[in-house]
């Protein structure tokens, strides 16, 4: 474990020489996150007071649960970044080189790019829901809040890896990352606002609302005992499919390029 | 001729080389669609009318906006700029074929691709969901939104070329696209139709060219207001040809300053 951990901090370095190296780049990138998240926020503040979205919800729950998507997503593209560079790997077959060290292969293609860019964003929002919550909400809901994200990011983790297993397939990677990201654009509203058969997929075959909305459902104490145990066992049910699948994948790999 | 007729046909060839990444691309622009469609579906709810705009405007509008969107933002031109750090660009400038005519027959092709295919996921979605759509029949409002896209292509041409030859100078390429689209997402009404922001700010945005880009010919169709049409067009018109002023005096500079080793 400590072996690995180290292996983590050096690429965790690595990483953030490579993308701290061209300043201007990283200040337009880091520039950009921050229009995109500014915009979004005021744009569904604007939404949910203005129409009616809110069913039920109060307008700082709903924002509650824009925050939650936020810190999903961006949390995410801190820790998983490296699966966008995956594609060129497969093409060009240097995923052999990455299938012979005597590592685990996800320590490179899935953690081994630490996106230091989105942590300046993550931490305004870190300070945003921490403002929102802390002394609204009780301790315990604020516990199960936490645990239900540490969930969410195991499910994004697992979709992840799902990407990873069709670029070895299929050498396919961006577009189910796009697509994943626009699918998952609807947990910034409660899904209770959306109609069936949309609300199925992104509660049952994409589990958006375990990953964006139940962490905040946590916190609001709307969950039943039931629907506190649901999000582990779908998290964990979702992983161990997507890890299956990736053995799956590389027992068909050929190795494309070379 | 000939040659920009290979220029085209190969341009269309190479979608067919990852066949299941072209598929899911365009898988995807179906679930985008679809994910607008319930969100403002939702949003509206039990209203008639939000924001000045009654739902199936809205909806037209939504909708309508993402297929101008795909169409007038569809460019081979991200590519240049990855060409010119590669030192690649020497062979176009070697070759003797226009490099801009060259762009343009490649973005022709990708847009021809993209409208023909649009056709066929706006037909699903319809058909899945069944939406209630505005349908524009007046002649001068279908004319003015065929001006207004053409215009919208051509800025948007240009902007990207130009964004594409920082590689003359700057390693940095990608930072600058990624602002650009984060821009474009902000100023161009993919969320919502501009005109529901107050008017004096609303007014500003028409400075920038990203208006012009597929707010503005979504907008026409729907009918635009008279007194919004000549300022519309005057700016369009200008944002055109200064891009494509600016994008030739760029090539230019950058084709007089560009140096490469190691080819």
């Amino acid at each position: 474990m400590r072996h690995y951990l180290y292996i983590y901090y050096l690429l965790s370095i690595l990483s953030i020489k490579r993308t701290t190296q061209g300043q201007t780049g990283a200040f337009l990138f880091t520039l950009g996150k921050f229009v995109r998240f500014a915009m979004f926020f005021v744009f569904i503040y604007f939404l949910v007071t203005q129409s009616s979205l809110l069913k039920g919800y109060t307008a700082s729950q709903a924002l509650i649960i824009l925050m939650t998507f936020e810190l999903v997503n961006s949390v995410s593209g801190l820790l998983f970044r490296e699966v966008y560079r995956f594609r060129p790997l497969v093409v060009s077959g240097g995923l052999d080189g990455v299938l012979v060290k005597p590592i685990h292969p996800f320590m490179l293609v899935l953690l081994g790019g630490l996106d230091i860019l989105d942590a300046f964003v993550l931490a305004i929002q870190v300070i945003i829901i921490s403002y929102l919550i802390i002394g609204t909400y009780s301790w315990s809901g604020i516990l199960l809040f936490i645990f239900l994200f540490v969930n969410a990011t195991i499910i994004m983790a697992a979709f992840h890896i799902l990407a990873l297993s069709i670029g070895v397939l299929t050498t396919t990677v961006d577009q189910i990352m796009m697509i994943l990201r626009d699918v998952s654009e609807s947990g910034r509203f409660p899904i209770e606002i959306y109609k069936q058969p949309f609300r199925f997929v992104i509660t049952f075959i994409i589990p958006i609302g375990v990953m964006m909305t139940f962490p905040a459902k946590g916190l609001f104490g709307m969950l039943s005992i039931g629907g506190v145990v649901a999000p582990f066992v779908v998290g964990v049910l979702f992983l161990a499919g997507n890890m299956w699948l990736w053995k799956f994948a590389l027992r068909r790999y050929q190795s494309w390029g070379g | 001729m000939e040659t920009y007729r290979n220029i085209f046909s190969t341009t269309v060839a190479e979608y067919a080389v990852y066949r299941f990444n072209f598929l899911l691309w365009r898988f995807r622009n179906v679930i985008t669609l679809l994910i607008k469609y319930y969100l403002w579906t939702a949003v509206y709810g039990s209203h008639s009318m939000l924001f000045g705009y009654s739902q199936t405007h809205m909806l037209t509008y939504i909708m309508l906006s993402t297929v101008i969107s795909s169409f007038v933002l569809a460019t081979r031109t991200a590519d240049v700029a990855g060409e010119i750090l590669q030192g690649k660009i020497i062979d176009y400038v070697l070759r003797p074929l226009d490099f801009f005519t060259y762009q343009i027959t490649r973005d022709v092709a990708d847009k021809l691709i993209n409208i023909s295919l649009q056709v066929i996921e706006i037909a699903i979605v319809i058909a899945l969901v069944k939406p209630v759509l505005f349908v524009q029949t007046n002649p001068q409002a279908l004319l003015l939104t065929f001006v207004f896209l053409v215009l919208g292509t051509i800025i948007a041409f240009f902007v990207n070329l130009l964004i594409a030859f920082l590689g003359f100078w700057t390693h940095e390429v990608w930072a600058p696209r990624f602002v650009f689209t984060m821009l474009v997402l902000v100023f161009s009404g993919s969320y919502f139709p501009l005109d529901i922001i107050p008017r004096n700010v609303y007014v500003l945005f028409f400075l920038t060219p990203f208006p012009y880009l597929y707010f503005i010919p979504t907008r026409a169709y729907l009918g635009m207001p008279p007194q919004d049409i000549a300022f519309t067009l005057l700016g369009a018109v200008g944002w055109s040809f200064l891009s494509f002023y600016l994008a030739r005096k760029v090539w230019q500079k950058g084709l007089r300053e560009f140096s490469f080793f190691g080819r």
